[in-house]
């Protein structure tokens, strides 16, 4: 036992340093602003220049700013500006969690099912794209969509080749380029793309372990295949999905890079708020205030899931009709 | 291989501080892609010191290090607003001019801006300005004003900067106020403006205002100078123009922090940036125009007035304004800023 315990102290070590540390910084910089002192400058007899306080008190060194304790920033967070701005990274990310879901489920079903030849050749098709750097990855999605992009010069020389199809696309209101990016759907398309391994691969990891002889059972007491799935794969399969809900969602909560470019900067998100904070605003205290914001409803939602999670165990007995 | 040098090398540095010490060394800290590498290698030939170089991203970046303490470097280079942020907060020294002989090549006009009135902590490495980049096969005339950027033929065809302080000021100098305004009153007139233009804009952006601009993507965009030299070089329908309003002018700067720790060095460093052939050099790799007249005269005057980036007319750049630090009132920026682009 004691053994073990040595085994833990480097986890100890880098949680405390790397996790705890880091946080505690955000909660005192959440929780304090920084405020100039004012002054006036002044000329002192001898010549010399000197920062006159409002209190009266003279120095010849300049005031520096002081950190003080202060719920402003938090009197700032709940402004309907800042809450319209989480509120549109919520549905978002809830939007992209379940287009994710209703696409990957049905891959992970199918890549597991017991007929599939070489599923381990298809997981590798779908990670495949996950080594390329995910802002390579955004970037070619750019290219494709963009105004000067593939896709529209595909239409154009489609238009010049078919006068009719040119016609059409004129009559249904259709401009000379299709605006495809710089939108809410662009930046769903963005994050779908770049999370979809992340819903499939739990999913299926759990499917694939399901105990096949209990589907078999199911058969020979007569359950359709619809029922079976309802009934065993479904609730067997609900870790996986619980799973790639949380590793979908999360990021697609906190994200700003995607949204920065498949939206052209018009559907800014929480995430680009708080990344301005730390850049040009240079704002570190609100942007800390914010940050807190964002993982207490990111805590929210895992408590939830969790939740669901206990709830929901697999059933122990398989009951048909 | 040169990696597993550069690794065996910084090894031992690591591993024999004294012989590090044997070599006089001096640390910069410029931006990214600021200088022509040759320049650092003809400085170390010539004086035997050793340049250890780091880069950064932001004014910000290089802001929070230096304030921060812990790390020293002899040479900086920040940008306008920052020097004046940082002459209050103490963080820069005074140079002594005196071994700074080719201060002289300096133009005079560059010399005593608002942000370092009596020249005593900067001299400018580079400047720019804010202007319209523009495709002069999407416009059907080249753009003079900022009303540009009011106007609907380019419905859903002109970029922005998404950059709080640079595009509000720019509106503040479409509502004739003062780009360096902090009166409520003003804000909020540049804030209704940037809205009623919101639907017409394409997209905000920052970096990638180079490849879409390069591209096709749009007719006009708002943007530094330095990156229309770029997207001009890449592709020659595209035309850059300051406009009649006036606008922002930027300088980089070459700075010593108080902390510095070989400050003859970095004396000697800052001469020699200021040297005519070096400058010159320095021009033909970054591409931002330069304050300096003796490298102009040796680039061939002529070639490089052409440029409209290099030389904008001098009545429009005398209604060009530095940018002031703002402060406590940087808040007031980003508050707008978030309201405008989160309008929908």
């Amino acid at each position: 036992m004691k053994k073990n315990k040595a085994l833990l102290v480097p986890f100890v070590l880098w949680a405390a340093i790397f996790i705890v540390v880091p946080l505690l910084l955000i909660v005192w910089y959440g929780v304090t602003v920084e405020e100039s002192i004012p002054y006036t400058e002044i000329t002192l007899e001898d010549g010399r220049a000197a920062f006159e306080l409002e209190d009266g008190t003279v120095t010849t060194e300049r005031p520096q700013k002081r950190t003080t304790v202060s719920i402003a920033n938090f009197r700032r967070m709940l402004e309907p500006t800042y809450l319209k701005l989480l509120l549109r990274s919520l549905k978002i990310a809830v939007i992209t969690t379940l287009i994710c879901l209703l696409l990957g489920y049905p891959v992970a079903l199918i890549l597991s099912g017991k007929d599939f030849r070489r599923p381990g050749l298809w997981l590798m098709l779908i990670i495949l794209p996950m080594w390329m750097n995910f802002l390579l990855r955004t970037y070619s999605w750019m290219s494709i969509l963009e105004n000067s992009g593939i896709l529209n010069s595909w239409i154009t020389s489609l238009r010049e080749a078919f006068p009719a199809f040119d016609e059409l696309l004129t009559q249904m209101g259709v401009g000379k380029k299709i605006i495809f990016l710089y939108n809410e759907k662009a930046v769903v398309l963005g994050m779908v793309y770049n999370y979809l391994s992340f819903m499939i691969m739990p999913i299926y990891t759990v499917i694939e372990k399901i105990d096949r002889s209990l589907l078999e059972a199911a058969a020979d007491l007569g359950a359709s295949p619809r029922k079976s799935f309802l009934r065993v794969t479904l609730p067997y399969s609900l870790p996986g999905v619980l799973e790639g809900v949380t590793m979908v969602f999360v990021p697609a909560v906190t994200t700003f890079v995607i949204s920065q470019l498949m939206g052209g900067g018009k559907v800014p998100l929480i995430g680009d708020i708080i990344q301005n904070q730390f850049g040009k605003s240079s704002d570190w205290h609100f942007g800390s205030t914010l940050s807190l914001l964002v993982m207490v409803v990111v805590l929210a939602f895992m408590g939830t899931l969790n939740r669901i999670d206990k709830e929901e165990e697999p059933v122990k007995e398989v009951r048909i009709l | 291989m040169k990696k597993t040098i550069l690794a065996l090398a910084a090894l031992a540095l690591v591993c024999c501080p004294l012989l590090a010490l044997a070599q006089e060394t001096l640390s910069v800290y410029n931006w990214g892609d600021y200088i022509e590498p040759e320049v650092l290698d003809l400085f170390e030939e010539e004086t035997g010191i050793k340049v250890i170089y780091e880069t950064f991203e932001t004014n910000e970046d290089m802001y929070a290090k230096i304030a921060m303490g812990g790390s020293s470097y002899d040479v900086i280079f920040p940008s306008d607003y920052m020097i004046e942020r940082m002459i209050q907060e103490n963080l820069l020294q005074k140079i002594n001019w005196e071994n700074i002989p080719n201060i002289a090549n300096i133009d005079e006009r560059f010399l005593h801006e608002d942000y370092d009135p009596e020249m005593a902590y900067s001299v400018p490495y580079t400047w720019g300005t804010m202007g319209i980049l523009y495709n002069t096969e999407m416009v059907e005339e080249a753009p003079t004003s900022w009303a540009t950027l009011m106007d609907d033929t380019y419905y859903m065809d002109m970029l922005m900067l998404n950059s709080p302080r640079d595009t509000i000021a720019i509106a503040l100098v479409m509502c004739g106020h003062d780009l360096n305004s902090v009166d409520p009153a003003d804000l909020e007139d540049a804030k209704n403006l940037l809205i009623e233009q919101k639907p017409m804009v394409l997209a905000y952006v920052v970096d990638e205002v180079k490849d879409k601009m390069i591209g096709g993507e749009a007719a006009v965009a708002l943007v530094w100078s330095g990156d229309a030299t770029f997207c001009m070089d890449e592709n020659e329908v595209l035309d850059y123009v300051v406009p009649q309003e006036g606008s922002n002018i930027f300088y980089d700067s070459i700075c010593i922090p108080a902390n510095a720790k070989n400050v003859s060095g970095a004396e000697k460093f800052i001469d020699f940036l200021c040297r005519a052939d070096i400058a010159a050099m320095n021009y033909e790799y970054v591409g931002y125009a330069i304050p300096n007249t003796a490298a102009i005269e040796l680039l061939g005057a002529e070639e490089y007035n052409a440029s409209p980036v290099n030389n904008p007319p001098q009545e429009v750049l005398d209604k060009c304004e530095v940018f002031k630090y703002l402060g406590d009132d940087t808040k007031l920026y980003d508050q707008i800023w978030t309201e405008i682009i989160s309008e929908f």
